[in-house]
């Protein structure tokens, strides 16, 4: 059960990347029936970012996050022909999946011929966590000011 | 927060030391699944194909978490329908149909080459066949315009109109009597 959870949990995250997701309200309850509430809303709060800031700069650091942590495992022929497809501009976010995108390992110069732009990924991942921080942080049982994305 | 950051782009470099690390621990439950049942291949090849919608139904929300009753289908592995979402998951987590959409993959990236290929070869000879026809059509367009102006642009004109060109001669004849005879000089 545990893992259908976190595979539900992810499955989200991936509709958040192709904009067909439902708003977090909708699904908490769902995606933290497992009790791992707090792991949910780190991904509601990409959800949330994409409201609140660029949403295709939400989107890229979401592909860029499929990409590399979705599979242990480096596939170099599936890498050589996502990015061939990205640098002919013949693929768009909306097109991508999770398991597209795992085990690619793209850069970020790919990233942004897919968003259309560049970008700081270090300050947006900063917002991101900020805004973690202010949707969550006060609602939390045990009263924190920061929260550990370690593992 | 943000002014520790230079306004201007980082480099390559520094870029690609950003790996956000802190969100990798959001994969760690991630394992792969012995699945009682599996996609048909007309399934992956539209997932592959990017055919395969997120709901069967119009509007953009996938349909996973449309209600509590399909989010119960996914959790028990007994999709109605398959939904892009429900694919990949399933894809990401299934040695057996990884290696399947490895193999679709592979056999529409080469489809897809092969086909490339023959379009542009069909372009090539479009446009040879192009070039040849208006080549054509500017030598005949030309031999029509020479000999349409020729008739009317001589040379070397026999006189000019300043000049008098002409001489009159009346002769007798006995018939008709006094004839006035005009004989051109030059080219006639």
């Amino acid at each position: 059960m545990e893992i259908r959870i976190e595979l539900a949990r992810l499955a989200y995250a991936e509709n958040i990347l192709r904009c067909t997701n439902e708003p977090p309200e909708m699904v908490e309850d769902l995606l933290s029936l497992d009790g791992e509430l707090e792991k949910a809303r780190r991904w509601f709060a990409f959800a949330e970012a994409k409201r609140r800031f660029d949403p295709n700069v939400v989107r890229g650091l979401l592909v860029y996050l499929f990409s590399h942590y979705a599979s242990p495992e480096f596939d170099p022929h599936k890498r050589e022909q996502l990015v061939r497809e990205i640098m002919e501009g013949r693929v768009r976010m909306r097109d991508l999946t999770i398991e597209r995108l795992a085990g690619t390992r793209l850069r970020w110069e790919h990233i942004f011929r897919l968003v259309g732009r560049q970008f700081n990924p270090t300050r947006e991942k900063e917002k991101i966590k900020a805004l973690y921080n202010q949707l969550y942080a006060s609602a939390s049982a045990v009263p924190r000011t920061e929260v550990s994305y370690g593992r | 927060m943000d002014a520790k950051y230079s306004p201007q782009q980082p480099h390559q470099d520094e870029l690609d030391r950003e790996q956000l690390a802190e969100f990798a621990g959001l994969f760690e439950g991630l394992r792969r699944i012995e699945y009682p049942a599996h996609p048909s291949e007309a399934i992956l090849r539209a997932y592959i194909a990017n055919r395969l919608a997120d709901s069967p139904e119009a509007g953009r929300v996938g349909a996973t978490f449309r209600d509590a009753r399909a989010f119960q289908g996914f959790l028990q592995g007994r999709v109605p329908y398959w939904t892009r979402s429900d694919v990949a998951i399933h894809v990401l987590t299934c040695t057996r149909c990884q290696e399947r959409v490895a193999y679709l993959r592979a056999r529409r990236w080469q489809l897809l080459g092969s086909a490339r290929q023959v379009s542009t070869t069909g372009t090539r000879s479009w446009w040879r066949r192009f070039a040849w026809g208006a080549l054509g059509a500017a030598v005949a367009a030309v031999i029509l315009a020479a000999l349409w102006l020729w008739p009317s642009s001589p040379l070397s004109p026999a006189c000019w109109i300043e000049e008098r060109c002409w001489s009159e001669i009346i002769q007798e004849s006995p018939t008709k009597g006094s004839v006035m005879v005009v004989y051109r000089r030059g080219r006639f």
